[in-house]
């Protein structure tokens, strides 16, 4: 735990069980603001049901969760997600203008139009994640890591100071990865905190600050430099490991 | 030519009469209506569920009539009642979305039958629900069909953007803070309000076409979603005036033409449609496979 | 490659399974439907006859059939009625307590010419043995139409039709009580009389309107014999049907509008066990009245106006004659 450092996000002692199955149990961890942290773990780690949690989204039997000091419910405003991709249908006929509006609605409020700060805002986004030009088009037509991109823009158009994004990753090609980290980076470096879960562990050192171990339960947590290391990952994936590029580790299933 | 004198004759002497200006009037606005609403259905593949609420308002009926109550109030109430229980049961892991909608219409269904088999006097009202009567619509039904309708579209407009969101994203829109639930049961409701209104016009067995077709037709047409009501709601609207109409002369019955002509549209748009058809991509592919030649050559 | 298009083993047997099964289902369905067109139930000579103190046990389609045996069986017969009062005859379906009625009864009066075809299955199903009596042979029947090809079953509206019924049922019940054969006799003569004078007391209540306003225009064409015997004339029917089991197109309503402007009919008349919409939304637009308590298909409740045949004749005579005087 790293007391001196300020925190957004303090979960204590929070255990979340359905299905008469136990999915995370007993974790406490406070997440760093200013910061750009990863959670990491095998399939069923439940590091979307923790997401969830904090979120409000998925109920808690055990514990508690506060998000800049209080209730998500007060929260929220400062908050955005970014769920899977996978869970959308890509064929729904919205623009990807129109998606990224979304992001305004919850400032919009029930039976308000979409103002012109509202459209700049979207055009604003969309420059920042380099997606502009594709405005206009249908959103099954771009690819995963356009399609990506967009989802981001969403985020960033809600002006939020917390940024949580699940398995942003998954299935989109390196440049978009790229450009994504970058603005996560930037998004870090003006004051915002980050928080997303991913599989793929080769981009942990280089892009993350603070990386959380989870495995139904914290493996670890801590800064990447001390925290990220091969014991740490053998008792997360359970599975065996092996080096590469020595500071480098891939787990093998 | 005597033949067209003769039509010309036959409708203007129809449009005359109150039975058919009501019918056209209450058969534009189910258009309309479904054309708007049937975009949701067509979005989230509700099509079963559609045909299963429609199917499930049967013994609210039953039972409206056995107390003398208003019908489409009974029909609203069960329909209402089904949609409930059908998101109660499939959050049951065991039971898919599919067996709660398909054990929950059919036992509906069935209790609707079982209790008009206890009514020992007539059922012939009763019929003209499971078929629709649009030429027996009143003055009074027109006002209520009216009423429903303005209700429904105020609906849709007025939390357009909240049910684009659960529609496209209910993750997401969860975790906006949106009660995604609530937003749920206000779709389902807007559909069973639709369906209940339709009733009359087309009929329980029908009206599942009507809330899909014009709607998928126009899915077929365009990559928006107000484009797509507004089509829907236009290709309804078209077809139940050309089914009435159709259906005069010929002596067929009108609710099932109306349905015929919404399908035929549909096809055409399957076929035509300016990116998906499948003449027009045909055509495409020979006109550059034919250019290809030429360079070759 | 060898591997072709060999099919598993249990996938050959489910499809043969169903194969058959979907032909021994349309061949049952297919037999099953088969209606007894030719209502002629051949009566057969009874098992046993009654012995004697005890009532011929009896059952009836309608409730009209239901009236004339009680009047020429008197106490002598027990009637267990299928059809109840405002129970559609054209479209009905008989249930488990029915067929048991059925199957208990001493013998077993019918209609026929098409009203309740939906007999004949729960008569073979019930494996009848008494006496099937279809109380309308004999009678001339008028011409059908396409949704009625026996003929025009609504002979109970001419009075000396029901006199032939009333004469069918009485044999029948001689045939299985013989012993109480005069008693029936003497019964039918009783009500021979006041069928007699119900003719003409229909035909004075009638002709209080003058001919060229005795015109009607009805629910479903149920009233031709009425029409008929009694020098009516039937203007149209909202449902163009001798059965009401069919819808009417929007031609057929325009041009009975346009009939009913041009004949200056005064009144739509429909049975009280049916509550058409179409009917009142031409009624609501020629502006002329619906009367809808009219005793067509069945007779009323009992302690109604129309609880016996003789009071349901009159009553309707007399409800038609105060609508178009």
């Amino acid at each position: 735990m790293h007391e001196t450092m300020a925190t957004v996000i303090d979960v204590r002692d929070v255990t979340v069980a359905y299905h008469r199955t136990t999915a995370i149990e007993g974790i406490n961890v406070s997440f760093p603001s200013r910061a750009v942290t990863g959670i990491i773990g095998p399939n069923g780690a439940g590091k979307t049901t923790l997401l969830h949690t904090i979120m409000g989204m998925q109920p808690h039997q055990r514990g508690s969760v506060t998000l800049f000091g209080t209730t998500i419910r007060q929260a929220r405003r400062r908050i955005a997600y970014v769920p899977q991709r996978e869970a959308v249908d890509w064929q729904f006929p919205v623009t990807v203008r129109d998606v990224v509006l979304m992001g305004r609605y919850a400032a919009m409020g029930y039976g308000r139009r979409p103002t012109a700060a509202d459209e700049a805002c979207v055009r604003i986004a969309l420059a920042q994640v380099d997606m502009l030009p594709f405005v206009a088009r249908q959103i099954g037509t771009l690819s995963g890591g356009q399609q990506q991109r967009v989802f981001l823009a969403r985020a960033l158009a809600q002006e939020a100071e917390l940024l949580i994004l699940d398995e942003p990753f998954a299935g989109i090609d390196a440049a978009s990865q790229e450009t994504i980290f970058h603005l996560l980076a930037s998004f870090r470096d003006d004051g915002k905190t980050v928080l997303l879960s991913t599989h793929d562990l080769t981009s942990i050192r280089s892009h993350c600050d603070y990386v959380l171990c989870l495995n139904r339960r914290v493996i670890a947590f801590g800064p990447v430099e001390t925290t990220f290391r091969l014991d740490a990952l053998e008792r997360t994936y359970g599975g065996r490991l092996f080096h590469l590029h020595g500071a480098e580790a891939v787990m093998l299933q | 030519m005597i033949a067209f004198a003769n039509l010309w004759h036959d409708y203007a002497s129809v449009l005359h009469k109150q039975f058919f200006q009501h019918a056209l009037v209450a058969a534009i606005l189910i258009g309309i209506l479904c054309g708007v609403v049937g975009t949701y259905v067509v979005l989230r593949g509700y099509a079963f569920l559609g045909d299963a609420l429609a199917h499930a308002t049967f013994p609210g009926v039953a039972i409206a009539y056995l107390l003398g109550t208003s019908i489409l109030g009974g029909a609203l109430v069960a329909g209402l009642v089904t949609a409930f229980l059908i998101g109660g049961v499939s959050r049951n892991r065991r039971v898919s979305n599919d067996s709660a909608i398909g054990v929950l219409f059919a036992g509906a269904f069935a209790l609707g039958v079982m209790l008009i088999s206890r009514i020992r006097s007539y059922r012939k009202d009763l019929s003209s629900l499971l078929f629709g009567n649009v030429l027996g619509v009143s003055t009074a039904d027109l006002v209520i069909i009216c009423a429903m309708g303005a209700l429904i579209l105020a609906l849709v407009f007025f939390f357009y953007r909240e049910l684009l969101l659960i529609s496209f994203d209910p993750i997401y829109t969860a975790s906006l803070g949106y009660p995604a639930w609530a937003l749920d049961l206000l779709l389902l409701g807007v559909l069973t309000l639709t369906i209940v209104v339709c009733l009359q016009v087309v009929g329980n067995v029908l009206v599942v076409a009507m809330i899909l077709t014009p709607s998928a037709a126009a899915r077929l047409l365009t990559d928006r979603v107000p484009a797509m009501m507004a089509l829907g709601a236009g290709i309804g609207a078209f077809s139940a005036v050309i089914g009435l109409f159709i259906s005069y002369p010929a002596e067929l019955a009108p609710g099932a033409t109306i349905v015929i002509v919404a399908t035929a549209i549909f096809f055409l748009a399957l076929l035509f449609s300016p990116r998906q058809g499948y003449l027009t991509t045909w055509l495409i592919h020979r006109r550059a496979s034919s250019s290809t030649n030429e360079q070759v050559a | 490659m060898h591997q072709g298009t060999k099919q598993q083993p249990i996938t050959r047997r489910l499809m043969l399974y169903g194969i058959a099964g979907s032909a021994g289902g349309t061949l049952l369905a297919a037999c099953g439907s088969k209606s007894n067109g030719d209502a002629t139930a051949p009566a057969r000579t009874p098992v046993a006859t009654i012995p004697p103190g005890t009532q011929v046990t009896v059952a009836a389609t309608t409730t009209q059939i239901q009236d004339f045996v009680k009047n020429v069986g008197g106490n002598r017969v027990a009637v267990a009625g299928i059809l109840k009062p405002n129970v559609d005859p054209h479209d009905y379906e008989p249930t488990v307590a029915d067929a048991n009625a059925i199957a208990k009864a001493d013998i077993v009066f019918v209609h026929g010419i098409g009203l309740d075809s939906w007999m004949d299955k729960t008569i073979k199903s019930a494996n009848v043995t008494a006496p099937v009596i279809l109380t309308t042979s004999g009678i001339n029947v008028l011409k059908g139409d396409a949704n009625a090809p026996d003929g025009d079953p609504h002979v109970w509206f001419d009075p000396t039709l029901v006199q032939t019924m009333v004469t069918t049922i009485a044999n029948g019940l001689a045939k299985v009580d013989p012993a109480n054969a005069s008693a029936y006799q003497a019964n039918t003569n009783t009500y021979h009389d006041q069928l007699t004078q119900l003719d003409g007391q229909l035909r004075d209540i009638f002709t209080q309107a003058p001919k060229e306003q005795r015109k009607l225009v009805t629910n479903h064409d149920a009233f031709r014999y009425l029409a008929t015997r009694y020098d009516l004339t039937i203007v149209g029917a909202v449902i163009p049907s001798i059965s009401d089991t069919a819808e009417p197109s929007a031609k057929q309503i325009n041009d009975l509008i346009d009939t009913i402007k041009k004949e200056k009919v005064k009144a739509i008349f429909a049975e009280s066990s049916a509550t058409p919409t179409v009917a009142r939304q031409v009624a609501q637009e020629t502006g002329i009245t619906i009367i809808d308590t009219l005793y067509g298909d069945t007779l009323g409740e009992p302690s109604s106006a129309g609880d016996t045949y003789v009071k349901m004749m009159v009553y309707d005579a007399t409800t038609i004659v105060n609508a178009i005087k």
